[in-house]
């Protein structure tokens, strides 16, 4: 493969995969199951509760 | 007004009896200082050239202090911790940090930017470090790297704690990331002054210096993914991504381009791999997306935490957030070739570099306006808080400058403005305007939150800041813009003849006025950095309004009287 094959290969392939990608991330951020969620994750920074508070949902406990 | 965030300090009195010992990183962190003690030590005495002997001899102090630190904590049992609060000494020591490296870079800046008005100015022949040319990187990774890097550690540890409600991962690795991560800074910082470079701009330091800081940097990618794997929320917030992102890439940028030879394993100097456009390349990818990683993605991670937070409103839209990191991240890797133009780089890549920084427009404005439209609901703060109006105004800049960037990457335009100090102004607009005021403005939140405190000191001197580095900027930027188009002008002015009209020392005496100003101008911002400086002492000593939290839980029942009233649907 010479310069010019490949050139012409990245150039093709990275607008492909960059339109193909760019829409992915559309879908997801449109996705209406995901509303909800980002929604909540809006307001991620106002929460305040201390580090020991009880979760409103249980989790698995992690160790260092 | 109250901080949001310090409701943990109720924490200690309640798992008072759940204290945990710290010692997993111990065994590591103590190899790492041994085995650099050794090479130091071999570097000092072996040395392949006589400018890194002060290194060496620095290396040798630095990790025999770490090792002297390590066995006093484990004798003295200093390594306890309570898992159930969060680990905020390493972020007090950043933001300490980021105003000592804040002062100093930005008074070699305004020392350097005198020299050029008057170039006798703190310039003494028998002392070279204080020539221009060493000063300059001085200044450059003072600012980007002390100030905005320790900013970025310091917040990305605040941030990735709170919003993932959990502890810092790695028990001591976190203070290993802080301290490794400065003592790199007065490695490559007093490098400079000794005249030691690899000639790569903001990648001057050398190859031993490079390599301690990938070790510190990979202990940093560990200590905030494993942050993030054992995090209690689900979801992870678009800060942590812009910070991960930022984190991932400047390991990638900074060992490619980094790259290169020594001439021995005990000498300062080395060789890129490189050589050629391949060199130049290189180096221009890593130079703007260190722009874009360090400076805008981290930066990005703090604007997403600190503006709802202060504002007390959610994200305008979380949607277009997500938009904004993946557009911006995939984007902007791709404009560096826009460094280059007219240059022996081909031309399709020129252009592809050159597109691309056009394309940075969306996001970069989408961004913006997701900053904006987040006080939305709340805009009579601006007038009234002067921490969140440097939060704003950052955002402002932001904008500022990601419009100028794309303007100036576009051929025609590169043309005029290229090698002028029209990119001097447009750097300085986005160094000052967006990252200096938002970072100020993420020390003025969390220094109460972090000393327990109800207030800062004093609002009114962060309004006397906000001006002063305002003006300063103002000051900066106009200068810079009449400075730079003026000297492009001169430079491609031609006579009837075919001869350039002017000769180049008849443009830099026309730049002496704007030199001027731009020095005032950054005489300025520095005063505020001063001002910033005394208030955060202030608070810290609990003057002012900084009234010392008692550790005692207030009531439930009793209402907070400055509590903002809840939401309404529709407000």
């Amino acid at each position: 493969m010479n310069y010019d094959q490949i050139a012409h290969v990245v150039k093709l392939g990275g607008t492909v995969f960059f339109t193909g990608f760019f829409l992915l991330v559309l879908v997801y951020v449109f996705w209406p199951k995901n509303k909800e969620k980002f929604n909540k994750a809006a307001s991620m920074p106002l929460d305040d509760t201390p580090l020991s508070a009880p979760l409103a949902t249980p989790s698995k406990e992690y160790t260092l | 007004m109250v901080g949001k965030g310090q409701t943990e300090r109720f924490v200690s009195t309640q798992n008072a009896s759940i204290i945990k010992n710290n010692t997993a990183a111990l065994i590591p962190i103590s190899m790492i200082c041994v085995l650099g003690f050794l090479w130091a030590l071999f570097a000092a005495s072996q040395g392949g050239d006589p400018v890194i002997a002060p290194h060496a001899y620095m290396f040798m102090f630095a990790f025999a202090l770490g090792i002297f630190a390590l066995v006093y904590g484990v004798v003295e049992h200093k390594f306890v911790y309570n898992p159930y609060e969060y680990d905020d000494s390493v972020i007090r020591a950043g933001v300490i940090a980021t105003i000592f490296w804040g002062i100093a870079g930005m008074l070699v800046g305004v020392i350097i930017a005198s020299q050029l008005a008057f170039p006798n100015f703190m310039y003494f022949e028998n002392l070279p470090w204080t020539n221009f040319g060493r000063l300059r990187p001085l200044h450059t990774s003072g600012v980007i790297f002390g100030f905005g890097g320790n900013a970025l550690i310091a917040t990305s540890f605040y941030i990735v704690q709170r919003t993932c409600r959990t502890r810092l991962a790695g028990g001591l690795w976190p203070a290993f990331v802080f301290w490794g991560y400065n003592l790199f800074l007065v490695i490559a910082g007093t490098g400079y002054l000794m005249g030691i470079t690899d000639a790569r701009e903001y990648a001057e330091p050398e190859w031993y210096a490079d390599i301690w800081l990938t070790i510190v940097w990979v202990a940093y990618l560990m200590v905030f993914m494993m942050t993030l794997v054992k995090r209690k929320e689900k979801h992870i917030y678009v800060a942590n991504w812009f910070f991960l992102s930022f984190i991932v890439t400047i390991a990638i940028l900074h060992i490619v381009n980094n790259l290169s030879m020594p001439v021995s394993f005990f000498g300062a100097k080395s060789y890129s791999l490189f050589s050629g456009v391949q060199d130049a390349m290189t180096q221009w990818w890593y130079g703007h997306n260190a722009v874009g990683f360090f400076l805008t993605t981290g930066f990005l991670g703090m604007m997403y935490y600190f503006i709802p937070k202060r504002a007390n409103r959610p994200v305008w839209s979380y949607k277009l957030s997500i938009v904004h990191f993946w557009t911006v991240i995939f984007i902007y890797i791709w404009a560096g070739p826009h460094h280059l133009h007219f240059t022996a780089l081909p031309q399709w890549t020129q252009t592809m570099g050159m597109v691309f920084s056009i394309m940075l427009w969306m996001p970069s404005w989408g961004g913006m306006i997701n900053g904006f439209m987040t006080i939305s609901g709340a805009w009579d703060k601006f007038r009234t808080d002067p921490v969140l109006r440097l939060l704003i105004i950052s955002v402002a800049f932001y904008g500022m400058a990601t419009f100028e960037g794309p303007l100036m990457a576009v051929r025609v335009v590169n043309a005029l403005s290229h090698y002028t100090d029209w990119t001097i102004g447009h750097v300085h607009a986005g160094a000052l305007g967006w990252n200096g005021m938002v970072t100020f403005g993420a020390i003025y939140c969390m220094v109460p939150w972090l000393w327990k405190k109800k207030d800062l000191y004093s609002l009114r001197l962060v309004e006397w800041h906000f001006w002063l580095a305002t003006v300063g900027i103002a000051f900066y930027a106009a200068a810079m813009w009449v400075s730079g188009i003026t000297q492009g002008l001169m430079w491609r002015a031609y006579t009837d003849l075919g001869f350039l009209e002017y000769s180049f020392i008849e443009t830099v005496k026309a730049m002496k006025p704007y030199y001027i100003i731009r020095t005032t101008g950054g005489l300025l911002y520095l005063t505020g950095m001063f001002v910033l400086t005394f208030n955060v002492y202030m608070t810290i000593k609990g003057k002012g309004d900084a009234v010392a939290l008692d550790d005692t839980p207030a009531p439930a029942s009793k209402p907070d009287p400055t509590a903002i009233p809840e939401l309404v649907a529709g407000e």
